[in-house]
This record gives C-alpha cells, sequence and structure tokens, in this order.
C-alpha cells in the first residue's frame, strides 16, 4: 500500500469513496470478521486517508526506506523518498570507508551487496521529533565479500547501528549513521588492514556541538509541560557538570544498563587490564559536547563526542597523550519521570584509531 | 507543525500499533489502553495463554503476581510491524527478569528474552482485537522451571479460537480475486507451501521454496530432542496426517505473514516424546521475506507448549533437563 498525499484532491470524490467503501464493508459483516477476511478487502475502494502528524509521517518514510535498503527494490525507493539534495553525513561503516578511501584497499573491496550479500536490517527503535528521525537497528548477514580491504570470510555478522535522518517535505534530505565497526572486525576475526601508505586515522568530520550545560541552560529557560521535555531534561542534565547533581535523582539503581559506550574496547582487553587501567581513568580533561538530544514518547536518544587527552592508559593501550573525539550514541527509555533503561553505543574503532599505536592486537581477540 | 500529511488506513494503523507496543509495559499503559482499544476490544488470546489457561481457576492463579511485579524490567522490542487490510502483525522479542510469581512460578531472578508475536484488528483508528504468543516454552526453559502443577493434576492446553480452512480452501479463495502485484505473487506462493495440492509449477520440485530458515516453529522440542538423538523426529514424522489449517495471511512490501494450526494425529514419537495418539491442533505464526519474488528467508514460531499439552504424559522433564 503506497503512502498517499491528497492535498487539493477533490473533496466530494473522497466522500462518495468513504460511503462506498462503508456500504461494501457493511455487505460483508455475517462471517468471522478475523478470519481469512484481509484478501477480501475491498482495499482500493475503501481506501481512507488519515491525518498524521509531521513526526509520524517521517517514521514512515523512514520505515519503508529502511525495509527496502538491502532488496533490489533499492534505487528505487532511493528515487521516491530522498531529496534531490539527499546528502550522506556519514556513513555506517566511515572510519573503514575513509580508512580505505584513496589507498590499494578500496580497490580490492566490493559493493555492499556483494560484501554482505544477505544483508538484512532490523529496526527495533524510531523516535521522532520536528524534522529528524532517529533510529537504532541491526544489521546482519554473512561476510561474503571484500569489505573495505577484507577479505570474504565467511563468517555471520550481526551488529548494532544507528542512524539519524532529517526530512523536509516528506523526503529525507540528510542522513548520519553509525555501525558498530569494530563488533564488525570482531565477528569476522580480522584486524583492520593496513593501508600502503601506513596511515591510520580516524573519519574526521564532526557535527557541530554544544556543552551540556550551554543546553541545559537553554532547557531551563524554557521549560515545556510534556513528559518529552522531561525526559530530555534528565538525559541532557547527565551530560552536564553543572546541573546534573541538581536535576537528577540520585538513586541510579532504578536504571538498567543494557549496553556500555565503549563495550569493545573494554570488553577485549584482558580483565586485569581493564581493572588496573580502566575507562573512567584514562581521560581526566574529558567533556562530553552534546550533537543531538530528541525524545517521543518514553524514549529520548542524545548523540554526543567524547573529546578529551589521552594522558593514561586506556584499558591496557599506552598512553599517547593525544586529543580523543568520539561519538557515542544513548539510546535512553523512560517510565514517565522513571530513567529505566540506558544503552549506550560509542565508535570504539574510531576511538582506537584516535589513540594511535599498534591497532592489530584489539582484532585479534576475537569472541566466537 | 507543518501542514497535515495523509496517510493510508493501513500506515495509520501500523502507527497506532506501534504506540500501542511502545507502551505496554509502562506505567502508561492503562491510559493509552482506554485511548487505543475499542469498547468492544476483544483479547482473543493472550502472550502466555497456555499458562494463564493453566493457572486459572486453582492456587497458582491465586499466588501469580502481575506483569509489572513478576516481569518490573520488562522490554518489548518491536521488529517487524505490516499491515494489510484491517490488520496488523507484529513480531517482538520480551526481555526482561523474573522478579514474582509467575503464573505459579516463584520469582527465579533470571533473566529472559523470548519471541512473540501478534495479530491487532483495527477499525476507525482503535484497536478492536488482539491475538497474542509469547515463547512459553522458551520462557520456562530460560528461568528453568517446568510448568508447576495444579493441585487437581489437570495439564491442559488453552483452547483454540479463531476458525481456519485448509490451505487448498484459502489458496482457492485467494485465487478467485487476483491482483497485479508482487505481493499477490509471494502471498500465493507462502499459501502454497501450506497446500496439500498446490497448482502445478507454483512451487520448486525439489528443495525448499525458500533460501533459508532462520527458525524452526518447534525450536525448543528440536533442540532438546537433537540431544536425545531424536532431533530428526519432527511434526512431519510424528503427525503422518498432519494437516496445516490456515487463519490469517497477510502481505506488504517484502513481508508475507501466514497464521495456521498444525493439525494431526500423534501416532510417532515427536523428538524423543512417546506418542500417546492424541490429537493435536497448534498454532503457529510465520514471518517470509522476498527480494521482488524470490523467497529469501522464513521464520516459524509455533506453540510448543500448547503443542506439550496437548501430546499429554508427563510435562516435567522437559523443563528441569533444560537449564
Amino acid at each position: 500500500m503506497k503512502m498517499k498525499r491528497i492535498r487539493g484532491q477533490n473533496l466530494a470524490l473522497m466522500a462518495l469513496l468513504v460511503a462506498m467503501g462503508l456500504l461494501i464493508s457493511g455487505c460483508g459483516e455475517t462471517k468471522d470478521q478475523h478470519t481469512g477476511s484481509s484478501h477480501e478487502e475491498m482495499s482500493s475502494a475503501m481506501e481512507t486517508h488519515y491525518p498524521v502528524s509531521e513526526e509520524d509521517y517521517n517514521k514512515l518514510v523512514v520505515m519503508k526506506y529502511m525495509e527496502a535498503l538491502s532488496t533490489s527494490l533499492r534505487s528505487e525507493v532511493e528515487a521516491e523518498l530522498l531529496a534531490d539534495d539527499y546528502q550522506e553525513i556519514r556513513k555506517e561503516f566511515a572510519n573503514m570507508d575513509y580508512h580505505a578511501a584513496g589507498s590499494q584497499l578500496a580497490d580490492i573491496s566490493d559493493p555492499m551487496n556483494v560484501a554482505i550479500a544477505n544483508r538484512r536490517d532490523s529496526v527495533d527503535t524510531y523516535i521522532a521529533e520536528d524534522d529528524l528521525v532517529v533510529i537504532r537497528y541491526r544489521i546482519s548477514g554473512v561476510h561474503t565479500g571484500n569489505f573495505y580491504g577484507i577479505p570474504a570470510t565467511g563468517k555471520a555478522v550481526d551488529i548494532l547501528a544507528g542512524a539519524i535522518f532529517w526530512l523536509e517535505d516528506g523526503k529525507i534530505t540528510k542522513r548520519w549513521s553509525m555501525a558498530d565497526e569494530a563488533g564488525f572486525l570482531r565477528q569476522v576475526g580480522q584486524p583492520l588492514p593496513a593501508r600502503a601508505d601506513g596511515r591510520w586515522e580516524a573519519w574526521p568530520t564532526v557535527l557541530p556541538t554544544r556543552t551540556g550545560d550551554e543546553l541545559m541552560e537553554e532547557a531551563l529557560a524554557n521549560p515545556q509541560d510534556t513528559q518529552e521535555y522531561r525526559n530530555k531534561l534528565q538525559l541532557n542534565a547527565w551530560k552536564s557538570p553543572t546541573y546534573k547533581e541538581q536535576v537528577l535523582d540520585p538513586d541510579q539503581s532504578k536504571r538498567t544498563g543494557l549496553r556500555s559506550g565503549f563495550f569493545h574496547i573494554v570488553n577485549a582487553a584482558p580483565a586485569e587490564m581493564v581493572q588496573q587501567y580502566p575507562f573512567a581513568g584514562a581521560f581526566p580533561d574529558r567533556v562530553d559536547n552534546i550533537a543531538l538530544l530528541a525524545a517521543e514518547g518514553k524514549r529520548a536518544v542524545i548523540l554526543f563526542r567524547l573529546t578529551a587527552t589521552n594522558t593514561n592508559s586506556l584499558v591496557g593501550i599506552p598512553a599517547q597523550n593525544r586529543p580523543v573525539s568520539a561519538y557515542e550514541f544513548g539510546y535512553q527509555e523512560f517510565d514517565g519521570d522513571v530513567w529505566k533503561f540506558n544503552l549506550w553505543f560509542g565508535d570504539d574503532l574510531g576511538m582506537l584509531l584516535q589513540l594511535g599505536g599498534p591497532q592489530d592486537h584489539w582484532f585479534q581477540t576475537e569472541t566466537d | 507543525m507543518a501542514g497535515a500529511q495523509v496517510v493510508s488506513e493501513q500506515d495509520y494503523n501500523k502507527l497506532i500499533v506501534l504506540h500501542y507496543m511502545e507502551q505496554l509495559s509502562t506505567a502508561s499503559y492503562p491510559e493509552v489502553a482506554v485511548q487505543l482499544l475499542s469498547s468492544d476490544y476483544r483479547e482473543i488470546r493472550s502472550e502466555f495463554e497456555n499458562m494463564r489457561y493453566h493457572a486459572t481457576d486453582s492456587i497458582l492463579a491465586d499466588m501469580a503476581e502481575p506483569m509489572d511485579v513478576s516481569i518490573p524490567d520488562r522490554r518489548d522490542v518491536v521488529d517487524i510491524l505490516m499491515a494489510e487490510g484491517d490488520m496488523v502483525a507484529v513480531r517482538y522479542r520480551i526481555q526482561g527478569s523474573h522478579q514474582g510469581n509467575f503464573f505459579g512460578i516463584p520469582a527465579t531472578g533470571k533473566p529472559i528474552d523470548i519471541d512473540a508475536a501478534a495479530l491487532f484488528w483495527l477499525a476507525d483508528g482503535k484497536i478492536t482485537a488482539s491475538w497474542s504468543m509469547a515463547d512459553e516454552a522458551g520462557f520456562l526453559r530460560a528461568v528453568g522451571q517446568p510448568l508447576p502443577a495444579r493441585p487437581d493434576g489437570r495439564y491442559r492446553a488453552a483452547p483454540v479460537q479463531l476458525a481456519a480452512v485448509s490451505g487448498d480452501e484459502f489458496l482457492a479463495s485467494l485465487m478467485s480475486e487476483p491482483e497485479d502485484s508482487q505481493e499477490f505473487q509471494n502471498k500465493l506462493l507462502v499459501n502454497a507451501y501450506k497446500s496439500k495440492h498446490p497448482p502445478a509449477g507454483m512451487l520448486p520440485d525439489s528443495g525448499s521454496a525458500w533460501q533459508r530458515i532462520v527458525r524452526h516453529g518447534f525450536s525448543h522440542l528440536a533442540e532438546i530432542g537433537a540431544t536425545m538423538g531424536a532431533g530428526d523426529q519432527n511434526t512431519p514424522y510424528a503427525f503422518p496426517d498432519r494437516l496445516d489449517v490456515v487463519s490469517n495471511m497477510m502481505a506488504e512490501g517484502k513481508r508475507v505473514m501466514i497464521h495456521f494450526r498444525v493439525t494431526g494425529t500423534n501416532s510417532k514419537s515427536l523428538h524423543g516424546i512417546p506418542a500417546l495418539g492424541h490429537s493435536v491442533d497448534v498454532w503457529e505464526i510465520a514471518f517470509a521475506e522476498f527480494d521482488g519474488g524470490v523467497w529469501q528467508d522464513i521464520w516459524f514460531f509455533g506453540d510448543e507448549l500448547g503443542m506439550l499439552l496437548q501430546l499429554g504424559g508427563p510435562q516435567d522433564f522437559w523443563f528441569s533437563a533444560t537449564e
């Protein structure tokens, strides 16, 4: 069923169609309406059109886009749903793409539909606010072709990803994505391959950010009586040194952590190293700057950049005093004002590349 | 807000069901239920219908605590949402931990993450009926407990609701009103797979019609059966007269949903469970995915606890040995 926009259409015709639909549906009421009836719907005659908010409309657009992404309908759906000036700000595998670009790795890599031939995208979270739709999804499939320089391993992958879509007049104008690249490398059991020129760099482009305190002051100056506002305020406060204690419930026990941000860096390190050089100790000057905050219903999402200088060892990786600026998503669920679940998802591969030093040993500690 | 956007009834219904599912395990649920359920709303089947039916009118029901106490940290993760006609189908996972008495089973503190599926029927933007099924056998395995006994010793599956017709009849009815769409073609193919006498050429002569099976309908029984060397004693083996009856089908975009029941007489062992000759009539729901006309994969999900209860005999050994 295609979405239809009927602005400016003949209302009398619409009313007639609706009346016909009622008449037809009235005739078929004698049998069990919950059985075997779906194929008998007079869908063309009955088609009624429902008004929805811009956010809900955008959600449906993104849903349709994501459903078609790994099918042969992709180009058709892209032509329909992407704006003429559509811009992909960040690719799902931005670091691997940037690392391969302009090197022999890019020459040997296959397109996505060959590299992960049976790729499926399973979206489990939609958060729409104003012109934004933020999603969380899983990319699953089998590594069947050369993926940014890594030859096919035949291994199954199932990794987390997040994306932000901006829409205008029902079309997608921009997309910013982040897939769990470190998770991919661990699941296929391969290190990031070396470039011929020996360069190791993270994808450099950044979204504008603001400090948690700044955003907090702005929000407090413009209070709204909505659950979404209150949830966003709590999430904002978590990243605001000045307002954290003032706003947040000191009882953190109500919250269930579903995933920690730089999961792979910590998970792949030996336990004694994690204990001796914990994540929290590696960046004494850490500041988290917020790129995006959005909320809908019980959900709220944040995208921020962890910025710091790596002055102490991070879980055993020798500190080289380099500046780090790594993205992290936070997907939160509230029940009323109670913050119940958090799921953090950081750019592990970007951080590893920014830390410098040898990369190999991280990705050879395969878990499967 | 910018100018009003207008969508089809099916897309509208999907948004309603998504909103409903999002609020299912929150304190806002009663409020959202009033808003989204019609005044004559009927719950045709509940998620844990066998456990509910088994506990009803016994001491088990007296001990049972409400869902927000027994799984206080419950989350529902929706991964498939599709609509056709007045129907919406959802595939989701129920996650959380078992912290209170669940239909007679005292808290174990164990984490659960089980499959579930639901069908919703809507009229005028309200939900008028729903049919749900959670993986009760998966729940019991996750908490490592058998279904507790009732004082009266009764072990019975919840009775099935909703009419269904044979795959042949369903297919004939579909073909009597053909549609010129890929979705209709995909629906025919899935229906043909549940038909005893599909039209010639519709299904491949040999091998599977699909490329990949993602989940088997009776996966717990098959998995436990395999540990006892009875992995190949599947439903066609155990029910030589097996007949699948179809209740509902739906196609949208690349997906097809089929809602059917496995019926038959248990004349041979099912995955090591001794055959007692009982007749069974058990729900199953499946989600298929296509790319164009190519059937990519299929995900089956059967009522395994209902099957075990209908087979009869001792129930305990399935759930005590599985931790």
